[in-house]
């Protein structure tokens, strides 16, 4: 069982604070899905996660089970176990899906990396995603649309086995085939590995696909309130101001997510 | 296809349809029929050099260069002939000048190059756009390291009355020393119906780009080697293996 922990943590940009006291705990086989108005803290907290060095942490502590995240670099935290598929995936010219997913891989299996697996897996999973073949063969990202940039992360997700798996508006700018092809396919694989998932989504429409245990609702750099799947269809039905004024819990069932077993 | 080969300015293969000789202290190439041309510079070679190609022409030139301080080329393009070039430098010290005249309507030059640089080093480019329908793609890609330098100074100049003419230049620098760089685009275009882009960075590499790839598992100086192959291979079929072993080599 593997565990992400996040212990009063408080972050800052340019000397502006951006998460406050923020406290959660995600487990191996559990999906935390994230909402709130925008500018809260949401995608910074999946970056600060990941160790963005944009960001600077005056207080608190990550962990990895028993490992502390705080001062180890990005690419330390992706080989225990760590992926983040972020919202703007960029393009880089010249360097290849291909050589980039190779080059990840062979990094963490060492001499247990295989090619001809690699490029079994990385065929099958193309096709998965109903993406273009081509595709792994060009620049990261380039000229891609958005929908398969999406499916890129995806695709990257897929190879690289993550144990905690931070989606960050993983279903913006996707049409309805995409979304389900994206939404599905993030299902089948937490359903296959049961890695812990982070999902930030503005939308219930992706849980529709993806089932979440836990639903929290952020604002101003804190979670305000925590729920199951149904708190995320009152936020859609009544927006963000009414829930969280709300005091009723018959259609939202809070539950403490930090005891939970 | 007719290959021609050259090493330091001396033929090692040539076939029929190209004709070499030496006028005035310069090295004239003519092609007559669609050619592959390899020119590797191993030592100083000072000689100018001008390639006459002739109508409807295709030709691929390879040019490698380990040294080679100062260097001048001059085309002739005549109609619908087309001459690519791919270029890779690999020298202490370099000082190329091309000069390149798009004679007659439809004639087509294009020129990817990829250097890195140690010490100082200068292209210089003149394309003239002389007739209507012409076309130049220029992409200049360099890193410096350690003592390098690089000053790219591309040129073009469009005559009024070559209408429907193509002016493109690209030109990135990758700076990792602290000398300066400079890049000068210049667009001279008298005439309103053609199409003119440029581009121009000095800088490194985007942080969210070493962000993504090291999110991905990729250690630092891997992810910087990713990027720099990327960077200088990005457009170009040939030179992979030497410009991996280089890079492999300095930014252990």
């Amino acid at each position: 069982m593997d565990r992400l922990k996040i212990v009063d943590l408080c972050v800052e940009i340019d000397n502006k604070p951006i998460l406050k006291n923020f406290n959660l705990e995600i487990k191996s086989g559990e999906i935390h899905v994230i909402m709130g108005p925008n500018g809260t803290g949401k995608s910074t907290l999946t970056k600060i996660i990941m160790g963005d060095s944009n960001y600077h942490i005056t207080r608190g502590d990550i962990y990895f089970n028993d490992t502390l995240l705080n001062d180890l670099k990005t690419d330390e935290r992706a080989r225990l176990g760590l992926f983040l598929g972020v919202q703007l995936p960029m393009e880089i010219e010249g360097v290849t899906n291909a050589d980039f997913l190779r080059t990840a891989l062979s990094i963490r299996e060492k001499e247990n990396f295989k090619l001809y697996p690699f490029i079994k897996k990385m065929e099958q999973t193309v096709e998965k995603l109903e993406m273009k073949k081509e595709m792994i063969h060009r620049g990261i990202n380039v000229g891609f649309s958005g929908g398969e940039r999406k499916k890129n992360e995806v695709l990257q997700m897929y190879m690289l086995e993550p144990k905690i798996v931070l989606l960050d508006e993983i279903d913006s700018g996707l049409d309805v085939d995409s979304l389900r092809i994206v939404g599905t396919s993030i299902m089948e694989y937490f359903e296959k590995n049961k890695p812990a998932i982070l999902l930030v989504t503005h939308y219930q429409r992706l849980l529709n696909y993806i089932k979440p245990h836990f639903v929290h609702i952020m604002k101003d750099g804190a979670i305000l309130k925590s729920g199951d799947a149904l708190l995320a269809l009152e936020v859609e039905k009544e927006g963000y101001e009414k829930v969280e004024k709300s005091k009723k819990t018959s259609t939202c069932i809070v539950k403490d997510f930090i005891n939970h077993e | 296809m007719n290959k021609l080969i050259m090493e330091n300015g001396k033929i090692i293969s040539c076939p029929s349809g190209i004709k070499i000789q030496e006028i005035d202290s310069t090295l004239q190439i003519e092609c007559c029929c669609d050619f592959s041309a390899e020119l590797s510079f191993k030592k100083n070679f000072n000689m100018p050099i001008l390639f006459l190609v002739q109508s409807g022409v295709k030709g691929e030139v390879f040019e490698y260069y380990e040294m080679g301080e100062k260097i001048s080329y001059t085309y002739q393009l005549a109609s619908f002939s087309e001459l690519s070039l791919e270029v890779f430098s690999n020298s202490s010290k370099q000082n190329v000048q091309r000069i390149v005249y798009l004679k007659e309507e439809g004639a087509s030059f294009n020129c990817k190059l990829a250097t890195i640089a140690f010490k100082e080093e200068i292209y210089q480019y003149f394309i003239y756009h002389e007739a209507p329908f012409t076309k130049s793609f220029i992409r200049n890609h360099g890193v410096t390291k350690e003592e390098g330098k690089i000053d790219f100074q591309v040129s073009n100049f469009v005559k009024k009355g070559c209408f429907h003419s193509v002016v493109d230049q690209k030109n990135r620098i990758v700076n990792f020393s602290e000398n300066l760089c400079t890049i000068k685009p210049n667009l001279f275009i008298d005439e309103y119906d053609c199409s003119a882009n440029h581009s121009a960075y000095i800088g490194t590499f985007k942080k969210e780009e070493m962000f993504y790839l090291q999110s991905r598992g990729i250690e630092e100086n891997l992810a910087m080697q990713l990027l720099l192959k990327g960077f200088l291979k990005e457009g170009m079929n040939t030179y992979f293996t030497q410009i991996c072993k280089i890079i492999d080599t300095y930014w252990r």
